[in-house]
């Protein structure tokens, strides 16, 4: 390799890092200006003002939509781990009929978009009492969340070595034992990055919960924001900080994860 | 020897858990969504069979044909450009070393869109293209103040201006999914390339491209899902406009169902929605079939 080649790359990426960053860093920096400022993003002054993003907590009653995501996102994730490590394993495990068929059948649950449900979801609901709690949102994206996670968890358990699981099973151990025993202590790592995966689905959603939570006090983080921007377009600053607010949590976890979510996403490209 | 045990009613156990939460909550709405589309129904009397013609309504009704063109110019920009330019740079920068602190850093932010809320990448964008916004004291600062415009309220440039976010969105995973793949290409296929007195570009058609047939083939799945599913971007950029201009289908359903309440219309055009969503998804895993 050129030293002209490696310093062509060098600058491109550096391009490529400042164009991903440019929207957040303008949200960020106007978020950070008075109230009453007309700037928006490219010009920058060092006199920073946090008020923003205090005022922003109260008047979007923040609190509590994070309440309400994170008890959304923290009763999905062990539930969904949970269902599908044992969906996975049934299908790495055990040779059944229609096996394939029943695989691909749960593969089709990716391609479906939620916008296709929502309105069914929306009476089916209703008719049960649920519309307008966090089951809303809960139960259509653990039945959403299984096909991927089924996918994910079968494609790791089948690139482990086969003889640990044939010679317990020799053993005479029970399928439970095996799961329990031998293929979860080392399997740690893709459940990792599924529940990574999970957090950040459910954390993000939208469109179920904007359609089957109305009730302004029981909204998630994303329906919350958009009904703030709406109600304060005029006020930048304070859209911003609102905006910044709920990205903050998503950016630091990201930093803390970046290593499992980035080696997660290369990994299943190539499954 | 041959693996796993013949066992119906042992996996039967461990599959149905999963299986449950998936029929109740994700087909059988699905199953329903198909059934209310062939009936008339306003959400509260009583729905009126009506055959197929909410079907051929999707594609007469400009507003629900157009909602499925603009969703197909979004696929352009969300999966074929990014998919594209991504293979295009990744090749131009395969000589770069991964593990170079540069390598690195860049590595962690351009995947730093991917886990961000739509609805927060969208508030941001339309900032960005306010009349206002950074883009267009960036136009001005280079003397191309005539130009500017408020993007996202031009009949002709808002539905592009979303479809940019999209760019913004793939370009960086689809680079680093290919950068990722490139590395592990065997070296000695460039090396026959360039005996045969090949260059850059030979070396990309014949070696790159099918070679890295398994990242192409995930990246336009994921891009492509991401395009027929434009709900959030749209809803909180321009939820629609102007004059339907960014209608996308998802949004579309909405407002079928919820702001005129016809809501069998609205099923029949998400069970298309879903086919066109399939279709693609078949199509594209198809033509990319390992060899």
């Amino acid at each position: 390799m050129t030293k002209y080649e490696s310093a062509f790359s060098k600058t491109f990426l550096i391009f490529m890092v400042a164009f991903t960053i440019l929207p957040i860093f303008a949200i960020l920096n106007i978020s950070l200006q008075p109230a009453d400022a007309l700037s928006t993003g490219l010009s920058f002054s060092w006199d920073l003002n946090f008020q923003n993003y205090v005022d922003a907590w109260s008047m979007g009653n923040f609190g509590r939509l994070f309440i309400n995501s994170l008890g959304i996102s923290l009763t999905i994730i062990p539930l969904a781990i949970f269902f599908a490590i044992l969906g996975g394993f049934g299908f790495y495990f055990f040779n059944f009929r229609n096996k394939k068929y029943l695989f691909n059948f749960f593969l089709l649950g990716m391609t479906l978009p939620y916008e296709a449900i929502v309105i069914p979801l929306y009476y089916g609901l209703n008719s049960v009492g649920l519309l307008n709690t966090s089951w809303a949102v809960i139960f259509p994206l653990l039945g959403g969340f299984m096909p991927f996670g089924i996918f994910w968890l079968r494609s790791y358990f089948s690139s482990l070595p086969n003889e640990l699981a044939e010679a317990a099973s020799i053993d005479g151990a029970t399928s439970l034992q095996i799961l329990m025993k031998i293929i979860l202590p080392i399997s740690k790592s893709a459940i990792v990055s599924l529940a990574i995966f999970y957090y950040i689905w459910s954390w993000n959603h939208f469109i179920l919960s904007m359609i089957l939570i109305q009730d302004a006090t029981r909204r998630t983080v994303t329906t919350g924001l958009t009904a703030f921007v709406n109600q304060y377009s005029q006020n930048l600053p304070l859209l911003c900080a609102g905006t910044m607010t709920v990205i903050a949590p998503t950016i630091l976890f990201f930093i803390l994860f970046q290593k499992h979510i980035v080696k997660g996403i290369l990994d299943g490209a190539v499954k | 020897m041959k693996k796993g045990r013949n066992s119906s009613s042992e996996a039967i156990l461990f599959v149905i858990p999963a299986l449950s939460l998936y029929l109740l909550f994700v087909i059988a709405p699905w199953i329903s969504a198909i059934s209310f589309s062939f009936f008339n129904w306003d959400g509260i009397g009583s729905a009126v069979w009506n055959g197929f013609n909410n079907y051929s309504e999707v594609f007469r009704d400009p507003e629900q044909f157009n909602s499925i063109k603009h969703s197909l110019v979004l696929i352009g920009f969300f999966s074929v450009v990014p998919v594209t330019l991504g293979l295009v740079l990744a090749h131009l920068i395969s000589n770069l070393e991964t593990t170079s602190l540069i390598g690195r850093m860049s590595r962690v932010v351009i995947f730093l869109p991917q886990v961000l809320p739509l609805i927060a990448v969208g508030i941001a964008w339309k900032l960005i293209y306010s009349s206002q916004g950074v883009l267009n004291q960036f136009l001005e600062n280079v003397g191309l103040g005539a130009s500017t415009r408020g993007w996202l309220g031009d009949f002709n440039f808002a539905l592009p201006a979303i479809g940019f976010v999209g760019i913004w969105l793939g370009t960086g995973l689809c680079l680093l999914l290919f950068n990722s793949g490139i590395q592990k290409i065997d070296q000695h296929l460039y090396e026959a390339v360039q005996l045969d007195g090949g260059g850059r570009i030979r070396a990309f058609t014949s070696v790159t491209v099918p070679s890295l047939r398994p990242e192409i083939r995930f990246a336009s799945t994921i891009t492509m899902i991401a395009a027929l599913s434009g709900f959030d971007l749209v809803y909180v950029m321009t939820n629609g406009g102007p004059g339907g201009a960014t209608l996308v289908p998802g949004l579309e359903v909405f407002r079928l169902a919820f702001s005129y309440n016809r809501f069998g219309q609205a099923c029949a055009l998400a069970v298309v929605l879903s086919l066109i969503t399939f279709l693609f998804i078949l199509l594209i895993n198809r033509v990319l079939k390992d060899n």
